[in-house]
């Protein structure tokens, strides 16, 4: 069993991230977005073999897993805690807006997350994850290297 | 249509790509809009999308659906004439909280207590998006933007509230996050005969880093849920729609059956609505010579 020092350091390294505090959030949102999507059974198994402290970001999940979640709706909740905006636009006034790199970036973060992911749970484990995501995130599951 | 003539989801694809933000609450709207609109088995000539301005409001485009994008604060107005119209047309309202809450703030008002069949959706995500970043009717007190530096410091708008009080006989809220269950509550709202009013909460991954996805998913919860929750209860409904903080209800919070649409009693439309009026008929070519002479 891997503990959460190393689970969420082995993070920091997948993602290339410049601090622990962003390996704990991109952990934290990405198992947000996958308690959307995984089945009870699935997500029970996963518990089991996650650090505590990994697996606690598991709880609380709506009832039932959520069809219609894809793509843009996975990524939403890690660019919600991206940078998505520069600095004041002294042309229109507001602020400047960069999120559409945002998606890139949550989607390279969501890929680390997997990749540890990969190494903490069993074949048997992942194989039922990669089943339960939206087309696209499955492919940057099974895409994910260890 | 899709390629076999089946109703599904492919049959509303827009060959537009949305330009909203990677992960936007609108997304999941826009993805439950769909599918409600095919577990109701309505095509899309059968429905009318009618948006405002913002984000949000350019919905319609990404929808293969007949659609308009009218002026900022006005869709209500739009899609209340499109009904009386043709009442046969499923009436859709996709709007934001500024352009139903503020600026359309007295459309809103108005439609509650008219009543006609259209269903309201609004992408309440308490910012203004498009413009890149002010307060909106529904920020919260405290919440600090480019037009409130030192903080939002009026209350705002709680929309159930007001439409309560102003006679709305449909009120649910739902979330962007959980499309599923906003599908189930719009699909609800399209059932009720009357004015429906779905408040979705939505969040704004660019500009809104208070009311975040993580800051919903602790909070809401349904009061479907609830045993003792009665939505016909105007007293329950309203103790539940001003609930706001630690804990969000969702789902349909008040719902009066049976009161009369706007569009079935009014005298104008005692002989049918337009659609099946043969107008030409009418029309005296000396009264509209006189008519252009005047106005063209």
């Amino acid at each position: 069993m891997w503990d959460a020092q190393r689970f969420f350091r082995a993070v920091q390294a997948h993602g290339g991230l410049m601090s622990w505090d962003e390996a704990v959030r991109a952990t934290e949102e990405t198992l947000l977005s996958l308690r959307q999507v995984l089945p009870e059974d699935v997500s029970l198994l996963m518990r089991a073999q996650l650090p505590a402290e990994v697996a606690a970001f598991l709880d609380g999940g709506p009832a039932e897993t959520d069809p219609l979640v894809d793509r843009e709706l996975f990524v939403g909740p890690l660019v919600n805690m991206l940078d998505t905006e520069a600095a004041l636009d002294g042309s229109l006034g507001g602020l400047d807006l960069v999120s559409v790199y945002a998606g890139d970036d949550a989607a390279r973060r969501i890929q680390a997350v997997f990749a540890v992911l990969k190494q903490a749970l069993d074949p048997q484990t992942a194989a039922a994850v990669e089943t339960a995501l939206p087309g696209e995130v499955a492919q940057w599951f099974h895409g994910a290297q260890p | 249509m899709s390629e076999n003539g089946v109703l599904d989801t492919k049959t509303y694809a827009s060959p537009y790509r949305p330009t909203w933000c990677p992960g936007c609450g609108d997304f999941g709207i826009l993805a439950a809009i769909k599918a409600a609109l095919v577990d109701l088995e309505i095509w899309p000539h059968e429905v009318f999308i009618v948006s405002g301005i913002g984000c949000g409001s350019k919905l319609p485009q990404y929808i293969f659906a007949n659609g308009f994008m009218t002026i900022h604060g006005r869709p209500l107005a739009v899609a209340t004439g499109a009904k009386l119209a043709n009442p046969d047309l499923h009436v859709l309202v996709v709007s934001g909280d500024g352009d139903s809450y503020g600026i359309g703030g007295n459309h809103f008002l108005h439609t509650c207590r008219r009543n006609p069949d259209i269903t309201h959706i609004v992408e309440n995500n308490q910012i203004y998006a498009l413009t890149k970043g002010q307060y909106s009717p529904t920020s919260d007190v405290g919440f600090r933007t480019t037009t409130s530096p030192d903080g939002v410091v009026e209350l705002p708008v709680n929309p159930v509230a007001v439409a309560l009080a102003a006679g709305a006989t449909f009120i649910a809220r739902s979330y962007a996050g959980e499309p599923k269950h906003l599908k189930r509550t719009i699909m609800a709202a399209m059932g009720h005969r009357g004015y429906a009013l779905v408040d979705v909460l939505q969040p704004c991954v660019a500009f809104n880093k208070v009311n975040t996805y993580n800051w919903y998913a602790e909070r809401i919860y349904d009061v479907a849920n609830d045993d003792t929750y009665d939505p016909t209860s105007a007293r329950d409904a309203w103790e539940r729609g001003t609930e706001w903080g630690d804990r969000i209800p969702i789902g349909i919070l008040y719902r009066r059956e049976g009161v009369p649409p706007y569009e079935t009693h009014v005298p104008a439309l005692a002989d049918g609505p337009l659609v099946d009026r043969d107008l030409t008929a009418r029309l005296d070519p000396g009264l509209l010579e006189q008519l252009k002479r005047e106005y063209v």
